[in-house]
């Protein structure tokens, strides 16, 4: 494959030159932050002054600003992410039980709603006009537009509250009598289920426009008359460059899909990052939202970079 | 023709010339509309986009007229709380005082009577007595007819305690530098009086020493004016002693090196030596012994007396000077729920402008601790008030045009419940929170005549206003009707817009929020309420204004700067291309929703910094549209010709690249603004909204917080519905102008 090493080492080299921008963005966003960490520290009720102290040192803000940010450069870059200020508990040792958690919940969603969404997005296209073309537009178009968190609610009221098929809150319960796995896939099912419709909303439109575009095109039409197969038409030539703007707007959509899991982790008392990136901000716990955020964004960085080599892997243009 | 109009003269024809450029401009623009209209109707989708945007617009533009209540209703009580309750015509519309509860201690006699005043000396006392009621027709709360009693003229003030026995005072304040002050007992008949030779200006709690072996009681309060403080020292008629009645101004003290800023406050020191009265001055606070000499066997108060100061309290901590918060509720300390628990009352907390509490150790007069307090969600709040309550300190306050009540745990001098013992309520309270015991909530009032209860953590658990429009009067806790404390008989009584009386009970139910449906009151309410009362349909119709505000806006300058980053990215090939280029690809592969959280927990909370927020960080995607239409655009024969007639860059850019990315620019405005109506929606949902707007985003936040998502449909699905058709609508409009742009897309 001509130029794809090149290729790869140059999306490597953008995505860590992104990272460090995005790290040195956070680091002014969370100095810009209104209250300092000193004053939450000074309200245990006995602290001195002496260990007021001794935490100023210990987080560093008595050094001057540059040399903080080098050690916050250097922190962030080989995980040290320090002590929580809420909890008595080193960052890491919260966010590791939460990152899995997370990544199943969203990345399973994604995956699965692209899997189903590029199928169906191209059936739909090959039959347009149908009643199954314009109700599957049409609904689509209608949740694409909710906000994430409203179907959430809804879903929960129905599926959970009223019919009583998936538990309300949480990821595992030791109470219920089933098999660790089992359990927490019920416990997933409804928020990677509205996950899942809202990433599937998104893709099947645009899909079904990449195909629509792609079947005008001369080579298609060519190959119908030829007489080849339908399916082959349809899958083998017609897809797979359809399938070129879908995967940017993977990238795309992986970003605004990370949005969707934290506001649904939310909604659904879900302990993934999500949660712990809201609950930290609303309560100023710097290291853990900083550490959270950085995660986060690291996530969405690294999809994104997949998602490159995958387009790079399709599309030889792009490895010029 | 040139010719022709150069001959009539050189100003008119250069204004007949911009007339016919101007013109000509119009006639281009509506041709261009024109075109673009006929080809955007064919597009039925984009039609029914485009009506509904219209419809919601209308909305907007005329909720209040559309909209069954008026922006601050909120449903009487009689619909939301299920409560016993009883109203009393007053006989003539005078200027009312608080309603005051006659009543005696829990022990012995409930409630048994009612009181209000007028500052002209008509004082009327309504017997209450168990019954059911005319207006509930339950057991509950009656109310007997009148007894006017005569009242010193000229009241200034009065202020009523109660334990064993009740006793009252009045103060008047008469003409040359002295007060009189009237004492009446428990069933409001006059007992005497005194002449004081000063005139009052603050006046402190109740020091009580009851002992509970001899069941003999001591009572004292503190009066000052500005540099003077008397204690009043009254034995009221016990068991031990019955015939004893008797009150004496003991001991003052003279501060004339300060002045007296506030309140005195009288702490106990839990039956053992060690009471003092603190006095706040304008050079610190002064603490002073307060020495009651207690019979050693029977614990009886035999003698009470002000002692020597102990130490003088500055208003100063470890970050500088403080101005303290001063008047009459300027000191307070947490006093344990039963007597023998000893939690907090170490100290006295002082608050300060700037959003300090400051607490001095009691014995010693340092400072314990002290802290610029926050809240989550609210970033500026004054506090004016202080008041002592079981186990707490209650905060009492103003943000923006709201008010602001909160809870200090006396233990870190912390809002309580990391930061998250508050609650805020519409207009500033004009009562003083007060506590009932046996029921664990507070009742106090706003000055918009609403009455509020809120849990003893600070949550509103009712809200309503009194029938009639309204309380004139702050709010009061009245007493019990009944004598067991078991049994729920705590009334709160208000004077009404109406000139009513009317008391309701503290232990109803609120039922908010109400299915949609038609209620006591009479009111129908289409959609139901929301939990604190108002109507739904009323709040999504006024809410739109709000959406289409932020939408908009956000939405504009979004695109606006995506624009400009765009153009000029295209327009100047090489250096500056590559530099925008390498920026929007970082934004683009943010995850924006999650900053955007950061950025408003760090900005605040208001509907400008969302817009903002918004604008910031969704420019990317419309810059790498438009670039590549300037590169296009670019490249076409029209701009070689104009650059060769020479023409500035600017006036490429602007006045001939610029036109032709315009449609591009109109088309992602409108799915930027579909976009930016969902993201404030999350925004306000996740509690990052601006809490002062009515947004339909903000009501479904409030859903949530009242607890009631799972249960309120008719609460959850308007919003959400609105928000969509909304949100679809601008979409639906976009799809269809993509086609008209995009001429490669017809006839999908």
């Amino acid at each position: 494959m001509a130029g794809m090493s090149r290729y790869i080492i140059a999306r490597s080299i953008q995505t860590f030159v992104t990272l460090l921008i995005i790290l040195t963005l956070i680091f002014i966003m969370f100095e810009a932050l209104p209250a300092r960490p000193q004053d939450l520290l000074r309200t245990a009720p006995n602290i001195q002054q002496s260990q007021i102290d001794y935490m100023t040192r210990l987080y560093g803000y008595d050094r001057p600003m540059l040399e903080r940010y080098g050690m916050y450069m250097v922190n962030m870059l080989t995980f040290d992410f320090g002590i929580s200020f809420s909890r008595a508990q080193s960052v890491w040792s919260i966010l590791e039980d939460r990152i899995p958690r997370t990544m199943i919940l969203f990345g399973g969603a994604t995956i699965l709603s692209y899997v189903i969404g590029i199928y169906l997005g191209a059936l739909i296209a090959w039959r347009r006009g149908g009643v199954l073309d314009g109700s599957t537009v049409v609904t689509s178009l209608v949740f694409y537009n909710m906000p994430s968190f409203w179907i959430g609610l809804i879903f929960l009221v129905v599926f959970a509250s009223q019919l009583n098929w998936f538990p309300l809150t949480g990821w595992y319960d030791p109470t219920d009598n089933l098999p660790y796995i089992a359990d927490v896939l019920w416990h997933m099912a409804l928020p990677m289920l509205v996950l899942l419709l809202l990433s599937l909303a998104g893709t099947v439109l645009l899909m079904r426009t990449a195909m629509l575009d792609v079947i005008g095109e001369n080579y298609m039409i060519t190959a119908k008359a030829i007489g080849l197969p339908e399916r082959k038409v349809l899958f083998r030539h017609g897809a797979r460059n359809a399938m070129l703007p879908v995967v940017t707007s993977f990238i795309i959509a992986f970003v605004f899909a990370i949005g969707g899991a934290v506001v649904l982790e939310n909604v659904f008392s879900f302990p993934g990052m999500g949660a712990l990136y809201i609950q930290s901000l609303l309560q100023l716990d710097f290291p853990v939202a900083e550490a959270t955020l950085y995660i986060i964004t690291l996530m969405v960085l690294l999809g994104n970079f997949f998602a490159d080599l995958i387009y790079g892997y399709l599309d030889p243009r792009v490895r010029m | 023709m040139s010719e022709e109009k150069k001959d009539d003269g050189g100003a008119k024809a250069a204004g007949a010339d911009l007339q016919e450029a101007g013109l000509r401009a119009f006639g281009r623009f509506a041709k261009g509309f024109m075109g673009t209209w006929k080809l955007y109707r064919q597009s039925k989708t984009g039609l029914m986009g485009l009506g509904i945007v219209v419809a919601f617009f209308v909305m907007a533009a005329f909720a209040p007229w559309l909209a069954p209540y008026g922006k601050d209703f909120r449903a009487p009580a009689i619909d939301t709380f299920v409560a016993d309750y009883a109203t009393r015509e007053l006989p003539a519309e005078r200027n009312w005082s608080t309603v005051m509860g006659l009543t005696a201690s829990m022990r012995d006699h409930p409630m048994q009577r009612i009181m209000v005043y007028s500052a002209d000396g008509v004082g009327i006392v309504y017997p209450v007595t168990e019954g059911i009621g005319e207006e509930t027709g339950e057991l509950g709360i009656v109310i007997g007819s009148p007894v006017e009693v005569p009242l010193p003229a000229n009241v200034s003030y009065m202020s009523y305690v109660h334990f064993s026995t009740t006793f009252f005072f009045f103060l008047n304040t008469t003409e040359d530098n002295g007060t009189t002050l009237y004492e009446y007992d428990s069933v409001f008949e006059y007992v005497r009086e005194y002449n004081l030779p000063f005139v009052p200006k603050y006046e402190s709690n109740l020091w009580n020493g009851f002992s509970f072996v001899v069941q003999s009681a001591r009572m004292a309060i503190a009066f000052a004016d500005d540099h003077n403080v008397w204690l009043l020292d009254k034995r009221p008629p016990t068991a031990f002693e019955p015939g004893i009645d008797s009150v004496n101004f003991v001991n003052n003290i003279t501060i004339s090196d300060a002045t007296i800023i506030g309140n005195p406050l009288v702490v106990d020191g839990d039956f053992e030596n060690g009471s003092m009265l603190i006095v706040p001055t304008d050079a610190g606070i002064r603490a002073y012994e307060l020495n009651i000499t207690k019979h050693p066997i029977s614990m009886r108060v035999i003698d009470i007396k002000i002692g020597d100061r102990v130490w003088v309290g500055n208003y100063t901590t470890a970050d500088g000077d403080f101005t303290p918060v001063t008047g009459n509720h300027m000191l307070a300390f947490p006093y344990p729920y039963s007597p023998t628990t000893k939690i907090g009352k170490e100290y006295v907390a002082v608050a300060s402008t700037d959003g300090q509490v400051v607490a001095y150790d009691r014995e010693s007069g340092n400072i314990t601790w002290a802290n610029k307090l926050l809240l989550t969600s609210i970033r500026d709040f004054t506090i004016t008030a202080l008041h002592s309550s079981p186990n707490y300190v209650i905060l009492v306050g103003k943000t923006g045009e709201r008010g602001l009540i909160a809870g200090l745990d006396p233990k870190t001098g912390r809002v309580g419940f990391n930061n998250s013992m508050y609650s805020t309520v519409d207009g500033y309270l004009n009562s003083d929170p007060q506590y009932v015991s046996g029921q664990l909530r507070y009742v106090f009032s706003t000055e918009k005549g609403t009455i509020y209860l809120a849990t003893d953590l600070m949550r509103i658990n009712a809200t309503f206003s009194a029938p009639g429009g309204g309380a004139v009067t702050p709010a009061a806790f009245l007493g019990n009707i009944y004598i067991e404390m078991s049994k729920t008989g705590n009334y709160f009584g208000v004077v009404t817009q109406a000139n009513t009386l009317f008391v309701e009970t503290l232990t109803g139910v609120n039922i908010a929020p109400l299915p949609p449906g038609t209620y006591p009151s009479g009111n129908y309410y289409p959609l139901g309420t929301d939990y604190e009362g108002h109507d739904i349909l009323t709040q999504v119709m006024f809410g739109t204004q709000a959406e289409l505000l932020v939408g908009i806006s956000a939405a504009f300058f979004s695109v606006v700067i995506g624009t400009i980053v765009g153009l000029v990215a295209g327009f100047y090939s090489g250096l500056v291309d590559d530099l925008l280029m390498r920026s929007t690809d970082v934004m683009l592969s943010l995850p924006y929703l999650v900053i955007m959280l950061l950025f408003a927990a760090a900005f605040g909370p208001s509907l400008m910094n969302i817009i903002i927020i918004f604008a910031i960080l969704s420019w990317a995607g419309i810059a790498r549209v438009i670039r590549a239409v300037t590169l296009s655009v670019k490249e076409r024969a029209f701009v070689d010709a104009a650059r060769v007639s020479g023409a500035s860059d600017s006036r490429l850019i602007f006045r001939h690249i610029g036109p032709n990315v315009l449609p591009y620019t109109f088309l992602y405005m409108t799915f930027s603004i579909s976009g930016a109506i969902v993201t404030e929606a999350i925004l306000a949902f996740l509690g990052f909204g601006d809490p002062t707007s009515v947004t339909w985003g903000m009501m479904l936040q409030f859903l949530q917080i009242s607890g009631h998502s799972l249960d309120a449909p008719w609460w959850l699905l308007p919003p959400g519905i609105a928000i969509t058709l909304l949100s679809l609508a601008f979409y639906l409009i976009g799809r269809a102008f993509d086609e008209v742009v995009n001429p490669r897309l017809r006839k999908r």
